[in-house]
């Protein structure tokens, strides 16, 4: 699902600031810089996340013509971990622990070499897996200042928030009642007039409204 | 107040949206009348989650929302927390599930989508999604009118509550009170997308 193709599911967020000046040059080279960068076996790194190209989650060279859609700003926000097994992992720790043990003639595993081994069992399964990929597409109407983020859960907005600041030095205010309220252009009096509200109690008892 | 606390703590005003959209949908069989945008029909269809603290009354079907037990569950005290919701608007029909507490729509369905690239299609799809968000803003705009008037206590609340009761509703005397009560200003406010036809050409695209 996304905001190119597929079933449409998306929170919206609103941008609070201005756009700067000559943004579109400079959003491009700091996005350049937020480019989602692979994981590699060697790093200790679980997860990474970066931008790419909306159209393409393995196309992370991002210039322009990749980013801007006339007045839109799109990109994918690409999140890889390595997600090795529980049960895979402990195999091979168990395999990994008795040989270790069995060469030195001890019984037990210091927490140090516990931890050492830990990477190593790690690193030589991460060369064998591929890391799990998950995109999730983000559509900026820059002349509206609206943000919609094809994915609805809490942890997923985290992500986008902070890279989304980091990047863009904007930030984003998500979509509630109140907020959508504050978009119509309320007056002053239905602002003070919302920012007070008590909830209504509807099946209380009352004799008024009803046809008589 | 901050922003933070009253986005959340105001998150109620959108379950009393959504019952105010079912109590409308009922009492005018789906036809709505915007003041910016024109005629509009909507109504709850699908599915409705109706909840109180922890107590949750789901409910699926044709018309769940006109099932005895919806009705029941609002008696209890319980208040829409998200529905599947149809609206069209002249040719536009969309269906989508509402998020009262979020004011999220997911599962859209909009309009078929004629482009084929995928540019074109993306500008079409963001047009149709931006005039469902302006259609549904106006309705949420027209039922801010509402809640934000001095009347509603007095004057708007004691027909909800007749209608959570079952009692036949004076339709004329509460149409009569809304027409006093002009939409917030904004609620007709335009998109930016323009429409497929409209849409200006993307500037090409730099080789790599």
């Amino acid at each position: 699902m996304g905001a190119l193709k597929g079933s449409i599911s998306f929170s919206k967020f609103y941008v609070r600031g201005e756009l700067p000046d000559g943004f579109r040059d400079r959003f491009a080279e700091r996005i350049q810089l937020r480019a989602f960068r692979p994981l590699t076996v060697e790093e200790d790194a679980e997860q990474r996340a970066g931008w790419c190209s909306i159209e393409n989650p393995l196309d992370c060279e991002l210039d322009h013509g990749k980013i801007f859609f006339n007045s839109y700003l799109n990109l994918g926000l690409r999140t890889d971990r390595w997600q090795v097994p529980s049960a895979l992992f402990k195999a091979h720790f168990a395999e990994a622990e008795r040989e270790h043990l069995a060469k030195r003639g001890r019984e037990k595993l210091g927490r140090r070499e516990k931890e050492e081994l830990r990477a190593v069992v790690s690193r030589k399964l991460r060369a064998q897996l591929m890391p799990v990929m998950k995109v999730v597409d983000l559509s900026w109407n820059l002349e509206a200042g609206v943000v919609r983020f094809w994915n609805q859960s809490p942890r997923a907005h985290e992500g986008l928030a902070e890279l989304f600041e980091d990047t863009f030095e904007l930030d984003l205010v998500p979509e509630s009642p109140y907020t959508a309220a504050r978009e119509l252009g309320l007056t002053s009096e239905q602002l003070a007039a919302f920012e007070v509200l008590k909830p209504t109690v509807f099946h209380a008892e009352s004799t008024l409204g009803g046809a008589r | 107040m901050s922003l933070a606390e009253l986005i959340e703590q105001r998150r109620f005003v959108g379950r009393e949206f959504l019952v105010w959209l079912w109590f409308e949908s009922e009492l005018f069989e789906g036809r709505f009348s915007l003041d910016a945008l024109g005629a509009c029909e909507l109504w709850l269809e699908g599915q409705i989650t109706l909840v109180q603290e922890k107590e949750q009354s789901r409910l699926k079907g044709a018309a769940p929302s006109s099932a005895p037990e919806a009705h029941e569950a609002l008696r209890q005290g319980k208040l829409p927390s998200q529905a599947r919701v149809r609206v069209t608007r002249g040719e536009l029909e969309y269906a989508f599930l509402f998020n009262a507490d979020a004011f999220a729509l997911a599962g859209v369905k909009i309009p078929s989508v004629v482009k084929d690239a995928a540019d074109e299609q993306f500008y079409e799809r963001m047009y149709l999604i931006e005039e469902l968000e302006t259609l549904f803003t106006a309705l949420y705009g027209e039922f801010l009118a509402l809640r934000l008037s001095a009347a509603w206590e007095t004057g708007v609340a004691p027909f909800v509550r007749a209608w959570v009761r079952g009692e036949p509703v004076d339709v004329a005397a509460y149409q009569k009170l809304r027409g006093k009560l002009a939409p917030v200003r904004g609620a007709a406010r335009s998109r930016t997308t323009p429409p497929p036809a409209q849409a200006p050409e993307r500037a090409a695209r730099v080789v790599a």
